[in-house]
């Protein structure tokens, strides 16, 4: 293993303000551009396109949700145990991909060693699987009768993933864990090194460095990590049904319920989409508000 | 409809009333025809299952495989379903008086544009050569 090369330090300090460079002769070019060119408007009317296409489905739910009863679907017994469950296995997850992926994102961003690519390929084969194929991959190893960790588990501590909470949070860390690592990869690549140097310096101990420094100066992209795996988690569909099942109270989660729902109560199918339209909506935009910085 | 255990029926599965002691066991959802078909299976043979014990599938081949490649340790589904899943699971008969049956019919639509062919379907559904491929998947005669 050798560590992966760091910016030298101190010499690059001041690279950031390249405004200056940009020649004269040139009109200023970015987002304050007012000149309307055909170039800009037929772009401007794909991207209309492109915003209508995502933004009216969003809106068609809204439109078929039954407003005035509402709140009367989401207390349906069925509702309120598939609400409860996501809530429930989407946090755990959540906290799984933190514990397992951050030392893993640290060291595919931090070390150059054999493998490390294959190793980053490995980690992110669930978000181009289909989901339902990861369920079998899951049942695989981790089912009960057919798999060997399963069995082991089973026979050992009694303890079965399949048809329990358990195996929806193991579905849900199996498809969502990737989003986090890539982007706590990103985030521990692009930390200035010098930071870490510098704490060094000073005396400060390896723990205090990583605690201290490394993960606080990657917080925001560990914290935009966890909220796309938490989104993706959240949305479970295919891995869930397939491995951990379709029980009512025990694995049925909003998705499942969404979709089983449609053809008996497609009402509170609508109210509990809408559930999980506002629930996206409100996570993005806050946290775009506050951590997920973009340019401006 | 026929009751899908894994194969060998290590269970020892003898019919509908015995699901009440497997676990979890596999059914179509609520409205879905298998999974109404099911339910009165259940009702004739005046076995109830909790809902905490069902995992639903979302149609016959999704059910099935909950105790092919799953761990649900039986299901309710189709006889066709069950004799095309081979060797991946067992089935263990309903006698026929507590069981349903599912029956298809066949007609030419009025509007049709095609009445010649869609005759000629009919009639080669219902001759020799189309009845014995039925039957070979396990459909019944009419």
């Amino acid at each position: 293993m050798a560590e992966r090369q760091a910016p030298s330090p101190f010499t690059d300090m001041n690279t950031d303000q390249t405004a200056d460079r940009s020649p004269a002769s040139l009109p200023p070019v970015g987002r304050g551009r007012r000149h309307i060119s055909p170039v800009s408007l037929g772009l401007s009317v794909v991207a209309a396109v492109a915003v209508a296409f995502v933004a009216l489905p969003l809106l068609g739910i809204a439109w078929r949700t039954p407003w005035s009863s509402v709140l009367e679907q989401l207390s349906s017994p069925a509702a309120r145990a598939a609400l409860r469950l996501s809530v429930l296995t989407s946090a755990v997850t959540a906290l799984c991909t933190i514990v397992l992926g951050t030392p893993l994102a640290w060291l595919i961003a931090r070390y150059e060693f054999v493998g490390r690519r294959l190793l980053r390929a490995i980690i992110t084969v669930p978000v181009v699987l289909p989901p339902v194929v990861s369920g079998v991959a899951l049942l695989a190893v981790f089912g009960r009768s057919n798999g060997l960790v399963g069995r082991m588990l089973f026979d050992t501590f009694g303890t079965q993933l399949t048809f329990s909470p358990l195996g929806v949070i193991v579905s849900q860390t199996f498809v969502a864990m990737p989003f986090y690592v890539l982007a706590a990869e990103a985030g521990f690549t692009t930390i200035d090194r010098r930071f870490e140097q510098l704490a060094t310096t000073l005396g400060a101990s390896e723990k205090y460095i990583f605690a201290g420094v490394t993960l606080r100066l990657a917080a925001p992209a560990l914290l935009a990590g966890v909220v796309l795996a938490w989104a993706r988690a959240l949305g479970e569909f295919g891995a869930t049904i397939t491995f951990a099942g379709n029980i009512e109270g025990r694995t049925q989660t909003l998705p499942l319920a969404v979709y089983l729902l449609l053809e008996s109560d497609p009402s509170t199918a609508y109210a509990l989409s809408m559930v999980m339209v506002s629930v996206a909506v409100a996570v993005l935009v806050a946290l775009r508000g506050r951590y997920l910085r973009g340019n401006r | 409809m026929q009751i899908a255990v894994k194969p060998g029926n290590p269970l020892a599965i003898k019919g509908v009333g015995d699901l009440t002691r497997v676990g979890v066991i596999g059914l179509c959802g609520r409205t879905v025809p298998c999974g109404v078909y099911a339910a009165s299976v259940l009702a004739l043979n005046k076995t109830n299952v909790p809902e905490s014990q069902i995992t639903r599938g979302t149609d016959a081949k999704a059910t099935l495989a909950s105790v092919a490649v799953g761990d649900a340790n039986a299901a309710i589904v189709y006889v066709t379903d069950v004799r095309a899943a081979g060797k991946a699971v067992s089935g263990v008969a309903i006698p026929a008086r507590q069981n349903v049956r599912a029956i298809y019919g066949v007609s030419v639509v009025r509007g049709s544009a095609n009445r010649a062919a869609a005759q000629a379907f009919i009639n080669y559904l219902l001759g020799q050569e189309g009845q014995a491929t039925l039957k070979s998947f396990g459909f019944l005669a009419p």
